[in-house]
């Protein structure tokens, strides 16, 4: 499907409510590298608009430091309108809470518990 | 207290969970420097793969700020570095004091050499230790002075290690330091230029009467008949001759003749405006120049001057005194001449007049003198 894509990490499609979800795969561990994959994945199916993004991080095991700079950096915020991060298990919990907290992402950018509450949120930021 | 810790974690059996001991592996590591330790996590995210990941976050945080710390110290290490080189090669001597205890606080190279002291001994100096004792409190004044930033030039004798003392321009500006204030002073030794400016004015100078000489004459015209153009004013001149001045000299012998007119030259300059310019025309003939000054006032200022010749008595040594007289010829510019030769010819001339009129009286040249002296 056009508006679907994988990255080694993740896999992601565009909704038809214009939120683009990224799911991890199960243990993934993010570099650098990978979260360059994962950008390049999105700009495939993004169609030039800013989306908002709801990424689910249940399922990573650890997230490199160069990758959450980049993730927090300009390049996404110029390509996306906001993060909805997803978190469950103490890993995600503590890798969302040091993005937010040490990253400061220039996107904006929330922890959630609920899917439901994500992408309630997500909907003010459709542009 | 670290051997404790490192018997600890060196013995991982003692505790009963083996992650929890990895765990603790990693913090001791940090806590002794090596902060590139990171932990494991397993596959089903428990609690302590939370704390595990939390570790290893602040592990990588740490690391990073500690590498960028100590690049940012080595760049700032660096540009000390360059910006010592720079103060050192800078070939005026910087010195910078503070301003409360007048204390120096740093020093280039190039003042270290001017002044003979290594820099530990500079250090420990004052301001005042640099200034030869009776210029302290000038020193002080333009301390004060440049202090307020006015951004003038002092230039003020500078005494080195050894006591000599030179000549320095210095340039001195206020500036605070770590919420001190210092006065930083740029010292540019003029040895060289005041010996050629020395030079220059016993050049200058006729060296008998120390009065400015016949070339200095014709220059300081030049400038002030410049002058008569730019501000649309005139300029007098006096040509002195003394009178019979042969006939002292053949009575009472040349060395005589020199003391009268070094005499002379002392009362002319006592009668002279502080703008008034007196000069050694050659032999016993004098100019003054008048700047600024119309006819009438030249002739009444060139009465004043033959008057007061006359009436003062010279000493000739052994208690004796003689009287002497002047002959004054006047003329000014641009009215009675157009150029600066006309101008001296033309008091030249009225000069010979007042010679030929029976000399102790002062001339003011008017034309028909000159037809007079063309026909002759």
């Amino acid at each position: 499907m056009a508006n679907e894509q994988t990255s080694r990490v993740a896999k992601l499609w565009l909704g038809d409510d214009g939120i683009v979800r990224i799911i991890h795969v199960p243990h993934a561990e993010v570099t650098l590298e990978d979260a360059k994959e994962t950008m390049a994945a999105y700009l495939k199916i993004y169609e030039g608009k800013r989306r908002p993004l709801l990424i689910d991080t249940q399922t990573l095991k650890s997230l490199a430091r160069e990758a959450r700079h980049y993730y927090a950096g300009e390049e996404a915020a110029r390509v996306a309108s906001a993060a909805a991060i997803i978190v469950g298990t103490p890993v995600s919990k503590v890798l969302g809470n040091f993005y937010l907290g040490l990253s400061n992402p220039q996107l904006p950018s929330q922890l959630f518990s609920s899917e439901d509450a994500a992408l309630a949120w997500l909907k003010g930021y459709r542009e | 207290m670290a051997e404790g810790l490192s018997r600890v974690s060196q013995t991982p059996s003692n505790h009963e969970d083996p992650r929890l001991a990895e765990l603790l592996e990693v913090i001791f590591k940090f806590a002794a420097g090596d902060l590139t330790a990171r932990g494991t996590l397993s596959d089903d995210d428990s609690a302590l793969d939370g704390v595990m990941a939390g570790i290893n976050i602040l592990g990588e945080e740490l690391e990073a700020q500690v590498a960028a710390n100590r690049q940012a110290q080595q760049a700032l290490a660096e540009s000390e570095n360059q910006l010592r080189t720079v103060f050192n090669a800078v070939q005026d001597g910087i010195l910078v004091a503070d301003v409360e205890t007048k204390r120096f606080r740093m020093a280039n190279a190039s003042i270290c050499r001017l002044l003979g002291y290594r820099l530990d001994e500079l250090i420990d100096l004052t301001v005042e230790d640099i200034h030869p004792e009776e210029s302290r409190p000038d020193v002080a004044r333009q301390f004060e002075r440049q202090l307020k930033g006015d951004g003038s030039l002092a230039t003020l004798p500078v005494k080195r290690k050894d006591g000599t003392v030179f000549y320095a321009d210095v340039n001195a500006a206020p500036v605070t330091l770590g919420g001190r204030l210092y006065l930083i002073g740029v010292f540019r030794d003029i040895t060289e230029r005041k010996r050629a400016e020395q030079a220059e004015e016993l050049a200058s100078r006729d060296g008998l009467t120390a009065l400015y000489n016949h070339r200095t004459f014709h220059l300081l015209l030049e400038d002030e008949i410049a002058r008569t153009h730019r501000f649309k004013h005139s300029v007098s001149v006096l040509m002195l001759d003394i009178d019979h001045f042969k006939r002292v000299n053949d009575t009472y012998g040349h060395q005589t003749g020199d003391v009268i007119l070094k005499d002379l030259s002392s009362l002319l300059m006592k009668q002279a405006r502080t703008v008034d310019r007196v000069c050694r025309y050659g032999g016993e003939e004098f100019t003054v120049i008048l700047p600024e000054t119309e006819t009438p006032a030249a002739m009444q200022i060139a009465e004043r001057l033959r008057t007061e010749v006359e009436r003062q008595p010279f000493d000739i040594g052994s208690g004796k005194t003689i009287n002497i007289a002047v002959s004054i010829g006047v003329a000014t510019y641009p009215q009675q001449a157009n150029s600066l030769e006309g101008l001296v010819k033309a008091t030249d001339i009225a000069l010979y007049a007042a010679k030929q009129g029976g000399r102790n009286r002062v001339i003011c040249y008017e034309a028909k003198m000159a037809r007079k002296d063309l026909s002759a």
